[in-house]
């Protein structure tokens, strides 16, 4: 069973929850660039490469689920 | 004190996503689905977000008084958790819910599925806890093993909400039969369950009845490793 079995509704769905996924990172990446940086970082430029690191791999996540769906 | 637009951008940013959700929802599952996992996890992270508080875990209460003696510092709550904070799991479940079930891993094994959404779930809270934290949006005030300004059970913790609530909607709204213990308690209450307009009645009991046991039986198994965390001086 593959995503081909998914009705165009779904893939509206689908699209929505990636990008609901994207949205979050976007919107504690403005937090924290609006804020203070992560604690035991000090500086915001240790904490946006940190940042950056660990939401990675739920960008390539997000953009696997996207190619399958296309 | 940090800008009054932290604490507020960030309410209105999660309720904002969790509207968009509930469309991403609606469009994967249909309204009656959707909704019924939209509210069993708005009452599935309630129960454990104000059993949190209580235990004096964590706390919301920074922002408080930021706009007058009344503001509690933030707008709506759920006893003594944000509305905004059940949101957030809202986004993060059922955004992940679909994305794992219905297209990295379709077809494959229910338990693998949840366990990679919960996965998943830990790698984004890597970032919102930290930065959360740092701005104060909220306090960790339990003594814990810290990383990052957050204690390290936060994270296991993380990981059981999003895998138990993954199988729970799975298990009883999602597949048509819920699992053979479920169905005997439900056969039990419900005697009209085979009438027509019985479904939603079926659908709520079935949610309500696994997030209690599941609430309960997750705080005893925290409250005893806490307790042998304290026994053993590691907390």
């Amino acid at each position: 069973m593959g995503t081909e079995t998914l009705t165009s509704e779904q893939r509206k769905g689908v699209i929505t929850s990636i990008l609901v996924v994207m949205l979050v990172l976007f919107l504690f990446g403005v937090i924290l660039v609006a804020g203070r940086p992560i604690m035991y970082f000090g500086t915001e430029t240790s904490s946006v490469a940190y940042v950056v690191a660990i939401y990675a791999p739920v960008v390539a996540i997000c953009i696997l689920a996207y190619r399958r769906l296309s | 004190m940090l800008p009054w637009y932290i604490p507020v951008g960030a309410e209105l940013g999660t309720t904002m996503l969790a509207f968009i959700v509930a469309y991403a929802g609606v469009k994967a599952y249909g309204k009656e689905r959707a909704a019924y996992f939209l509210a069993g996890s708005v009452l599935w992270t309630s129960i454990i977000e104000n059993l949190g508080v209580i235990d004096k875990s964590y706390t919301y209460y920074t922002y408080a008084g930021l706009f007058g003696p009344h503001y509690a510092g933030y707008f709506f709550w759920v006893g003594q958790v944000p509305l905004w904070i059940e949101l957030g799991w809202v986004v993060v479940a059922l955004s992940l819910f679909v994305l794992f079930h219905d297209v990295i891993l379709p077809g494959r094994s229910p338990f693998l599925q949840a366990a990679a959404a919960g996965l998943f779930a830990v790698n984004i809270d890597l970032v919102i806890d930290p930065v959360a934290v740092a701005n104060n949006l909220w306090q960790w005030i339990n003594p814990s093993v810290y990383i990052l300004g957050v204690p390290i059970y936060n994270f296991v913790g993380w990981f059981c909400l999003i895998f138990f609530y993954d199988l729970l909607f799975n298990f009883t709204i999602l597949q048509s039969k819920p699992v053979a213990v479920l169905g005997r308690i439900e056969g039990l209450v419900l005697k009209d369950r085979y009438t027509s307009g019985a479904k939603p009645a079926r659908f709520a009991f079935r949610l309500v009845v696994t997030i209690l046991a599941v609430a309960v039986l997750l705080t005893i198994i925290a409250d005893v490793l806490v307790a042998v965390a304290k026994a053993g001086g590691v907390a």
